[in-house]
């Protein structure tokens, strides 16, 4: 095929404004068929305003959107679509009740006389999945039920089923562990091979220099430059994209570690205890947490790790054992929080008023400190609030509403309110799961700060590298188990993937068929 | 929470509003508010029936009887307020009216009870029903659609095995009218009762740490708890509320009517949600609130009053009232989809 070199989308001048403040300024941007184009840029920086407009779903105040040569004007993601340009989402929605095959033909199903023709869709959905190395995928399962890669997959080949030569994946491996994201990017590949033009928006820059073939960089709404294949490489991302200095807050956390030890391993403050807890999946576990330490969870994906969270939480009950702190057991969200055990979750939905402001997310955790006799008034939350806000940073936006925020500074407010309940524990299940990396060298320092003034820290991650680099101990579970626990020199990403990895092959690698 | 919108200037990502505002940006800022939206839109329809009705529409006896006619519905509807905020619905409430209004008939006919401890059972005897929904729904998970449909069954048979399906006039103590009757400072006690209700239950709502955890569990229950906030007694209390309201309710229309007669529930499930959704609609911007409710009742109570006194047949009245809400629930969405 010679698509390989064709030009399947332009955009020239694309400009938008959102309530007098300029979101994307004069961008011009090329994608080729067969290429993959990565997108990258701070949260706020233009990334998904750009989607939009190129995908028609919103219009832009000036500039132009030409495919194959002619200008289009999309007047909706259906116009978009029809010329053959889609976006994956970040946050997944699917049917999730419906079956893969009915998923991926949705709205474009082999027909006669409005009737379905089940063969000739079987054979479809079977091809389509094939031509994306991932027949794997049992085409009668319920999309609900598979990986989160793999539904991820599924969108795609429904996507691929409607011939779409265009394809947006916005964070496509966003909170997927290692094998997952591998999954994603081998799809990838192959869709570049099949000559689509694939454009890649991540914060992951390993990924994207792996990856992609051209990147486009934008900041403050404008494009900053473009770095050809021979200039991608993971410095030369972090630098175009942030000015801070990730290394030194990292190597700040390192030396800390021995000083918070001694500081306050023999206080008076109890620890953050589970011993031999059975709960969900996991068997016979243990943790222990003091002040000022920062300890790591990893797991792959039904080894128990979310088990663990929800235990710390309160929000499951385990079935033999319990958390607790000296005597406070754990058995409900409140109770962790009476026990002086605030969590995060990793969906940041979870914890999200979204549209209410900044100030409410902010007192949700401590509705008590905020009124006297139960009144309250937004001017005793102001005050309540005040020092967390001047410490997060948040005073710009401690007026707006939760869903005007970027993903960082979202997380800064949740941390935030939990800080606010002063607890003694801070679990947070992933931090900084699509978030900048500035605003995740923020969060890692913060974190940091928190426990040089003796907060103990669980954190978890989808990224191995991250625990290994603010954690004084990793916990590695792996079937329902604590597999091994690592600290100190032997705390490498390498280790700690290692110890995750699953020695039972159930699960096919991505393209071992075909 | 389908009606929950956004507000409809909600900036993109990046954008921000400016946060100090001279006289006329407040003057801007008035106009453009639904408050006065809604003032605006109600002001006309009064007007228009004050000249379609001179001397009549406007005349405070005729003001009077409406609030005196729709204080039975504005005690449900605050109740309905409450549980919609959570994000719950009940269809049981009327039920429970029905019930407690039979039950406190009976004490008084049956066992010598008086006006007051009659009116109090009914009240308590809504309290512990609504309880239960509430825990049912909380703790048993049950959808409360579904619970509450059948807890509505229940109460309707219960109601008519103890009164065998007849009406029940005969020795219902004059006190026992008087609360919706005898006028004090120019309403009725059952008025003022009402009235302070709405009061009460506004200001818990808006300024309390109670009325936080509501709103916060409507919005997002999974958040709330692990905000350390028991949900599940939240979301008891606010049934519990409407169940207490709707034993009021059965006092109210017991006492009107001056009798227990069977089916009195029957026409009042449907019209509080009518209200209290327009009201959303209209001055909410989508969200609930007592005091939009109240606006529902008062618009569609002033349009009823005024379409019956000029003698439009009463299946114009039930079309136009449809037309009404349809077109303010289409307004609010587009409202949504314009943010």
């Amino acid at each position: 095929m010679d698509e390989a070199t064709t030009t399947a989308l332009v955009g020239r001048g694309l400009s938008k404004t959102y309530g007098g403040e300029q979101a994307l300024a004069a961008v011009d941007l090329e994608i080729e068929g067969g290429r993959v184009h990565g997108v990258i840029g701070r949260n706020g920086a233009g990334k998904s305003t750009l989607v939009k407009l190129l995908t028609g779903r919103e219009r832009p105040d000036a500039g132009e959107v030409i495919v194959n040569g002619s200008a289009m004007s999309f007047r909706s993601v259906r116009d978009g679509a029809d010329a053959g340009i889609v976006a994956v989402p970040q946050e997944l929605v699917t049917p999730a009740a419906m079956s893969v095959r009915e998923v991926i033909t949705l709205g474009a199903e082999p027909r006669a006389a409005g009737f379905v023709r089940r063969r000739a869709e079987r054979q479809v959905v079977s091809a389509v999945l094939r031509e994306l190395d991932a027949d794997y995928i049992d085409i009668d399962a319920e999309v609900a039920s598979l990986p989160l890669s793999w539904q991820r997959i599924v969108l795609v080949a429904q996507f691929v089923h409607r011939e779409a030569q265009v394809i947006f994946l916005d964070e496509p491996t966003a909170a997927m562990n290692a094998e997952d994201a591998e999954r994603v990017n081998h799809l990838v590949r192959r869709l570049r091979e099949r000559g689509r033009a694939i454009v890649y928006i991540s914060h992951r820059f390993s990924e994207v220099e792996q990856i992609c073939d051209v990147v486009t960089v934008l900041r403050d709404g404008r494009k900053v430059g473009t770095l050809s294949a021979e200039e991608i490489n993971e410095d030369t991302l972090v630098g175009s994209v942030m000015g801070e200095d990730a290394a030194e807050i990292l190597g700040r956390i390192k030396v800390d570690a021995e000083a918070r030890r001694a500081k306050f391993g023999e206080g008076d403050v109890p620890p953050l205890q589970i011993e031999g807890v059975t709960v969900g999946t996991v068997r016979d576990f243990d943790l222990t947490v003091r002040p000022g330490e920062i300890v790591g969870l990893a797991g792959l994906p039904g080894s128990g790790v979310e088990d663990v969270f929800r235990c710390l939480s309160g929000e499951r009950r385990p079935t033999v054992g319990a958390a607790r702190v000296g005597k406070r057991t754990i058995t409900d969200p409140a109770s962790a929080l009476r026990a002086g055990v605030a969590f995060l979750p990793g969906s940041r939905g979870e914890a999200t008023l979204a549209e209410e402001p900044v100030l409410e997310n902010l007192a949700l955790a401590s509705l008590s400190h905020c009124a006297s006799h139960g009144f309250m008034s937004t001017d005793r939350i102001r005050s309540f609030a005040d020092p967390v806000i001047a410490r997060l940073g948040l005073r710009p936006v401690a007026e707006r509403r939760m869903n005007e925020l970027s993903g960082g500074n979202q997380q800064r407010v949740l941390v935030g309110s939990r800080i606010l309940s002063k607890p003694q524990y801070l679990v947070l299940e992933d931090p900084t799961v699509g978030v900048d990396v500035a605003a995740r060298g923020d969060l890692h320092g913060l974190i940091a700060d928190l426990a040089a003034e003796g907060m103990g820290v669980v954190v978890g991650s989808s990224d191995p590298q991250e625990l290994v680099d603010i954690c004084d101990s990793v916990i590695v579970l792996r079937e329902g188990r604590g597999h091994r626990t690592l600290s100190g020199a032997t705390a490498t990403e390498f280790a700690v993937v290692e110890a995750m990895a699953t020695t039972r092959g159930e699960r096919p690698a991505a393209g071992s068929r075909n | 929470m389908a009606t929950q919108t956004v507000d409809k200037s909600a900036p993109g990502d990046s954008a921000h509003t400016p946060i100090s505002r001279g006289p006329r940006e407040w003057a801007l800022a008035l106009v453009r508010s639904r408050l006065f939206f809604g003032g605006v839109l109600l002001a006309a329809l009064v007007a228009f029936f004050a000249i379609k009705l001179p001397g009549t529409f406007l005349a405070s006896s005729n003001l009077k009887s409406v609030l005196e006619q729709q204080m039975t519905l504005v005690v449900l509807a605050l109740g309905v307020t409450v549980v919609l905020m959570i994000g719950e619905f009940d269809l049981s409430f009327a039920a429970t009216m029905a019930l407690a209004g039979a039950v406190a008939v009976l004490m008084m006919t049956d066992h010598g009870w008086s006006a007051l401890t009659a009116g109090a059972l009914a009240v308590v005897l809504g309290l512990v029903v609504g309880s239960i929904n509430g825990v049912v729904v909380a703790y048993g998970r049950a959808p409360a659609f579904i619970a509450t449909l059948a807890a509505g069954s229940a109460l309707t048979g219960i109601e008519q095995l103890l009164t065998s399906n007849k009406t029940i006039a005969e020795g219902i103590p004059i006190g026992y009218l008087d609360f919706t009757l005898v006028p004090h400072l120019g309403l009725p006690l059952s008025a003022w009762t009402g009235l302070l209700l709405v009061v009460v239950v506004a200001v818990v709502l808006a300024f309390t740490t109670y009325g936080r955890k509501v709103r916060a569990t409507g919005l997002n229950a999974t958040a709330t708890a692990l905000a350390g906030i028991s949900v599940g007694k939240v979301r008891v209390s606010a049934f519990a509320a409407l169940g207490a309201l709707a034993g009021l309710a059965g006092v109210i229309v017991t006492s009107q009517a001056g009798s227990y007669f069977p089916g009195s529930g029957a026409g009042l499930l449907l019209p509080p949600y009518s209200a209290v959704f327009l009201g959303a609609a209209i001055v909410g911007r989508g969200r609930f609130s007592p005091l939009a409710s109240v606006y529902g009742l008062a618009f569609i109570a002033l349009l009823e009053r005024g379409l019956t006194m000029l003698d439009e047949p009463a299946a114009l009245i039930q079309l136009i009232e449809g037309a009404v809400l349809l077109s303010a629930v289409l307004l609010a969405r587009r409202e949504k989809a314009a943010g």
